[in-house]
């Protein structure tokens, strides 16, 4: 699923370049989100069982 | 001037969004909080519910055409608004990630437990990308159209369900459990204040709020209120409050126990499907929220655009946030449900005093 999505993002760069390319923001906003959606695909992939938000609350709200 | 979505059509959202909540969290979250009391907690919530409708009228009738984000501008200033903006969309999309997350543990636990969750989100996201592509006001339409049939079948649904309540699951309900019925209602104040969401599409229904769609906002919450009261009733009555805080899914065993003269059965199948159709809408209402607010904080006029990203964001969130159907409920009850009274009472009562307390009116020049 990981490739697929980040095909899906450069697909959809490629796709709406010009719209993208046309203020600066939108290119700021862009890259800075897909960096993130990368980067959380990237340590699930590496830490599939990593443990969840829940999991760390429960554990150290006891 | 045409308007993009009419507070009706809003409202019938309002009720289908609900819907999978109203099915699948409040009961099982009445009956572990409340025991055989929980069916009262929705009469309850009608106190907090009512003066969320009147906060947002107020807000619509004294900003007309304006949406949450032009409102906390004009109330705030334009740093404060970004802030309460970017707060609403990290709310928004741990609710997103949320939802997504119940959707798939749902199907696992209903009708498809050997596949993956995967499979079950990736087939969310194409028909998400799907149904806006054809834009928002397809979405709103679809909940219009496809309602009336829902809310018809949920009542044959009881019609068959009425023979087999036991008076005894529901009586007697002592004084001794009002405080803790009381409280409980919080779970349903949670999942009725999402109402909310008809301030963020505010700047789309027009300058001119008549009499009649006021009276919409108030039947819409009345409804609401009704079904939960309906929905958690039959799932105590027929299942027994303690069986019912024993599953994730009260209401779905409820419906495996049903059968129309003993000819037709397997409802369950429809009310998960119900819960699939609610997810799916509430998923498309929430992402189009999170573009929204990405657009207002960061002044980007063209916020489809960032469709992708988000959801590869979201996707991800859904494993970081929980990953099974104890830790959803263990984050629901600690983070979520408190989290939504901020942002759904506190937030919008807050900006309802400013708006009373500068006394200025604006309308958006058309």
């Amino acid at each position: 699923m990981f490739y697929v999505l980040t095909l899906l993002t450069i697909f959809s760069f490629i796709r709406q370049r010009k719209k993208i390319l046309k203020e600066k923001i939108n290119l700021v906003i862009f890259i800075f989100l897909s960096t993130a959606g990368i980067a959380m695909g990237i340590i699930h992939s590496i830490y599939p069982y990593m443990p969840s938000l829940a999991g760390a609350l429960e554990k150290y709200m006891k | 001037m045409n308007k993009e979505v009419s507070i009706r059509q809003m409202m019938y959202m309002y009720i289908f969004i609900t819907l999978s909540s109203i099915l699948r969290e409040i009961p099982f979250a009445l009956a572990r909080e409340a025991d055989r009391s929980g069916y009262l907690s929705p009469l309850w919530s009608t106190a907090a519910l009512i003066p969320l409708a009147g906060v947002i009228l107020l807000l619509i009738k004294a900003y007309p055409g304006l949406n949450i984000y032009e409102i906390m501008v004009h109330l705030t200033g334009k740093f404060l608004a970004k802030v309460f903006i970017l707060a609403y969309l990290l709310w928004f999309m741990l609710i997103l990630a949320a939802r997504v997350n119940i959707y798939s543990l749902s199907l696992q636990f209903t009708l498809m437990p050997k596949t993956r969750s995967d499979f079950f989100m990736a087939v969310m996201i194409i028909m998400v990308f799907y149904a806006l592509a054809k834009g928002i006001k397809t979405v709103f339409r679809f909940s219009e159209f496809i309602l009336g049939p829902i809310v018809l079948l949920i009542a044959v649904l009881f019609v068959c369900a009425f023979t087999r309540l036991r008076a005894d699951y529901l009586f007697p309900v002592s004084i001794a459990k009002l405080p803790s019925s009381i409280m409980a209602s919080k779970s349903v104040i949670a999942s009725g204040g999402i109402i909310i969401i008809a301030l963020f599409f505010a700047d789309k229904y027009g300058i001119s709020v008549t009499k009649q769609q006021k009276r919409r906002l108030l039947y819409a919450i009345l409804f609401f209120v009704l079904l939960t009261f309906v929905v958690t009733l039959f799932t105590f009555g027929v299942t027994g409050a303690l069986s019912a805080a024993s599953f994730p899914f009260p209401f779905y065993i409820t419906v495996k126990s049903i059968s129309f003269f003993n000819v037709f059965e397997r409802f369950e199948v429809l009310v998960a499907l119900i819960c699939m159709l609610s997810d799916f809408l509430s998923i498309c209402v929430l992402g189009v929220l999170i573009l929204r607010c990405i657009g207002w904080l960061f002044n980007a006029k063209q916020e489809l655009i960032f469709a992708v990203p988000v959801t590869m964001i979201i996707f991800y969130l859904t494993y970081f946030i929980s990953s099974t159907q104890f830790e959803y409920d263990y984050i629901y009850n600690t983070l979520m449900l408190n989290l939504s009274l901020i942002f759904q009472y506190a937030l919008p009562f807050f900006l309802a005093l400013l708006s009373l307390g500068s006394g200025r009116r604006l309308k958006k020049p058309y």
